[in-house]
């Protein structure tokens, strides 16, 4: 018998979080504190459903087994927990309704929240055990978040006080969700348009590496808000100055500075994996190259680029995932995105506001995660990284 | 083919390669041998310009190789490196076929041209997919080899090709690389700094030492009149033995007018094949204290004796 520490501890925090936090919460409005409901009071028939699931993990955690069959089982396990967990809530805040009071509202409540930290830590623990089966491994981490995402979608959670913010919001939602998206990934986009060249810049060059990293390292190093903050001065000059760009949207607050700070953030990550990639590249292969009469165009797009392809795109997710949470600040500057809504939740003290900004964030980078690695899984060549 | 006059390489204040000539005939396997830091491997690059030269020219069958861009020149050289360097992306006929492709042969030409390399190169069919992870050391050899010879080059420059594989399959891959060599006809410039590689494989071999070519000669040569103490002592007190390494028992028996009927060997007389060297014969003399053992090869069993090694050397070496 052996112990998965990781395993056994996400399925006792979930058992013990279900048991013995609140589950729900009842509140008159949406900003007055209100009644907690245990799991054993709102979740009614999921209950002991719930129980039966999470005890099963432990036990699976406590009795390991033959790696990728047990990883499979517990992670498929965590992910039916998930969809359970948030059926049983949507399910509860319908019964819970009561249509004489219309302000009232039904939130989440802590149990849940440490529950599906505790499922996360499963999914993570079995994750890392099945490596070596990569679909599996995807399949496992994205069947549980696309179940809770079918529930939402079906209408089945409609009676949640998220939703009910969401439905008040719908329009700034979907434009400040779309913004956050343009934030991120333009902002990636063009640090890997401009990383990329600069990586392979220090690896020919290597005397401008320390310029480069110099360079790129200040903006990493500045944190995000001062960095902010310096630009408003510059930025607002240069309107002023130049009135053509300041129609262009260029301006002291706003999606410039946030668009300018961002792409400065994405090149640390995609110039140094670039450079770190090039590293990778056997000296021998490079030799050989040059010496069977390969042009430097050519050695670069038929050797060098596809070894080094692996981790530049590691670069560029680490990017990515960092960028989403970033765009959260431009909120602060009036340019917009998710944070925008998380800051208006801070300002009138309505939590069920803040998570509405902050769920998609954290959802839009577990959901790059998984998907940039499946795509380098797709991608890479297949005798790179095989010890070659 | 290769005539080299009067070329020099300096880094620096170093001279890596000073005023050095060296004249390789077609078809010839010239070895170019030193102690480490003697300039053999810039010689070597110097001919396919991965090395440009301060002065002196290079001569490629009558051609200056400044004529030309150095990615044609080099496209028209095979070259070789202990690394191998084989491309770890890509599978064994890719990587073999990078040279046909610049050239841009068809499909069908390019498949049939790596069929025949890797039956030449003793690989079966099964390793056209292979990725070079997939390999040993010495398959992995064979391929640098065989992707070396892809598009046909007159001209191959290896740099300590077999250096970073086992004692045992350095000894196979030296063999077989000579038969393909003198079969194909191809000039060969090679790098080593390996006496015992050197006499097995050279036809001539050039002793370089701080940038300067000390004598170029036959292995023979080079141990009847060595140009000075340097090339003396770097071939080293045993080169006599390592010449015997040159030369199969199939060719001494000959050399020495063995008798030709077969002769049954007396039970306990140590046997060797006729494919093994004289030296291997010495050794397996000493080894087992007699002076004299039983060689078999297809038809008979003939007797080769200790006095037999000296007339060996008394012949061209």
């Amino acid at each position: 018998m052996r112990l998965n520490p990781v395993g056994l501890a996400g399925a006792g925090l979930s058992l013990a979080a279900l048991a013995g936090l609140p589950f729900l919460v009842l509140r008159p409005s949406r900003v007055l504190s209100g009644t907690a409901l245990s799991a054993a009071q709102a979740a009614g028939w999921a209950f002991p459903a719930l129980l039966a699931v999470l005890a099963a993990l432990v036990l699976l955690a406590l009795w390991e087994r033959q790696a990728t069959a047990w990883a499979a089982a517990a992670g498929f396990l965590a992910d039916l927990a998930l969809g359970l967990l948030f059926a049983a809530a949507g399910w509860a805040s319908r019964r819970l309704a009561d249509p004489t009071r219309p302000a009232a509202r039904v939130s989440l409540g802590a149990g849940l929240w440490v529950c599906v930290l505790g499922l996360y830590l499963v999914l993570f623990a079995c994750g890392r055990k099945l490596q070596r089966s990569p679909w599996l491994k995807s399949a496992v981490l994205i069947a549980g978040p696309l179940a809770v995402l079918t529930l939402l979608l079906a209408g089945q959670l409609g009676g949640l006080s998220l939703l009910k913010e969401f439905a008040n919001r719908r329009d700034t939602f979907a434009a400040e969700f779309a913004r956050h998206l343009a934030l991120a990934f333009g902002s990636v986009a063009a640090g890997a348009a401009v990383g990329v060249p600069l990586g392979l810049l220090m690896h020919r060059r290597s005397r401008s590496e320390k310029y480069v990293f110099f360079v790129v390292n200040l903006a990493q190093t500045i944190p995000t808000l001062s960095l902010l903050g310096l630009l408003i001065v510059p930025l607002a000059l240069l309107a002023q100055r130049f009135p053509l760009l300041g129609s262009l949207g260029i301006r002291g607050v706003g999606w410039t500075p946030a668009g300018i700070v961002l792409f400065l953030y994405a090149l640390l990550p995609v110039a140094g994996n670039t450079l770190a990639g090039f590293r990778t590249v056997p000296p021998g292969a490079v030799e050989a190259a040059r010496g069977m009469g390969l042009r430097p165009v050519e050695r670069l797009v038929r050797v060098e680029l596809p070894l080094a392809f692996p981790v530049i795109v590691a670069g560029v997710r680490t990017a990515l995932t960092q960028n989403l949470g970033n765009a959260i600040l431009a909120g602060l500057i009036g340019g917009g995105g998710l944070g925008s809504i998380i800051f208006l939740g801070l300002a009138q003290a309505a939590p069920d506001l803040i998570l509405l900004g902050a769920l998609p964030v954290a959802g839009l980078a577990l959901a790059c995660e998984v998907l940039l690695d499946a795509a380098v899984r797709v991608l890479t060549p297949r005798g790179v990284g095989s010890g070659a | 083919m290769i005539s080299v006059r009067g070329v020099s390489k300096r880094f620096g204040e170093l001279a890596a390669v000073d005023r050095a000539d060296l004249e390789v005939r077609d078809g010839e396997l010239a070895v170019l041998i030193g102690p480490s830091g003697c300039g053999k491997s810039t010689l070597l690059r110097l001919i396919n310009r991965l090395v440009e030269a301060d002065e002196g020219q290079v001569l490629i069958a009558g051609s200056d190789t400044r004529s030309a861009r150095p990615e044609t020149l080099r496209r028209s050289i095979g070259y070789v490196i202990q690394s191998v360097g084989l491309f770890p992306h890509l599978t064994v006929c890719e990587n073999i076929a990078t040279v046909p492709r610049l050239h841009h042969w068809d499909r069908a030409r390019i498949a049939a041209r790596v069929d025949e390399l890797l039956a030449m190169m003793g690989l079966d069919a099964a390793y056209r997919d292979k990725l070079p992870a997939e390999l040993s050391g010495g398959e992995a050899q064979r391929v640098g080899v065989a992707r070396a010879l892809a598009a046909d080059p007159r001209l191959l420059l290896m740099d300590e090709p077999f250096g970073s594989v086992d004692p045992l399959t350095r000894v196979r891959l030296q063999t077989e690389f000579r038969r393909i060599q003198r079969r194909l006809g191809k000039t060969v410039l090679f790098v080593t700094h390996d006496v015992e590689e050197a006499v097995r494989l050279a036809d001539s071999i050039a002793v370089m030492k701080a940038g300067r070519i000390l004598q170029h000669a036959s292995p023979g040569e080079l141990s009847r009149s060595p140009a000075g103490p340097f090339v003396n002592d770097f071939l080293g007190s045993d080169y006599g033995l390592q010449l015997l390494g040159r030369f199969r028992l199939r060719e001494a028996l000959e050399l020495s007018a063995a008798p030709a009927a077969p002769r049954v060997a007396p039970p306990g007389t140590p046997l060797l094949s006729a494919e093994a060297t004289v030296k291997d014969a010495l050794s397996l003399m000493i080894a087992s204290g007699t002076d004299r053992i039983a060689v078999r090869d297809a038809e008979r069993l003939a007797e080769f004796r200790l006095a037999d090694v000296l007339r060996v050397l008394g012949g061209p070496a």
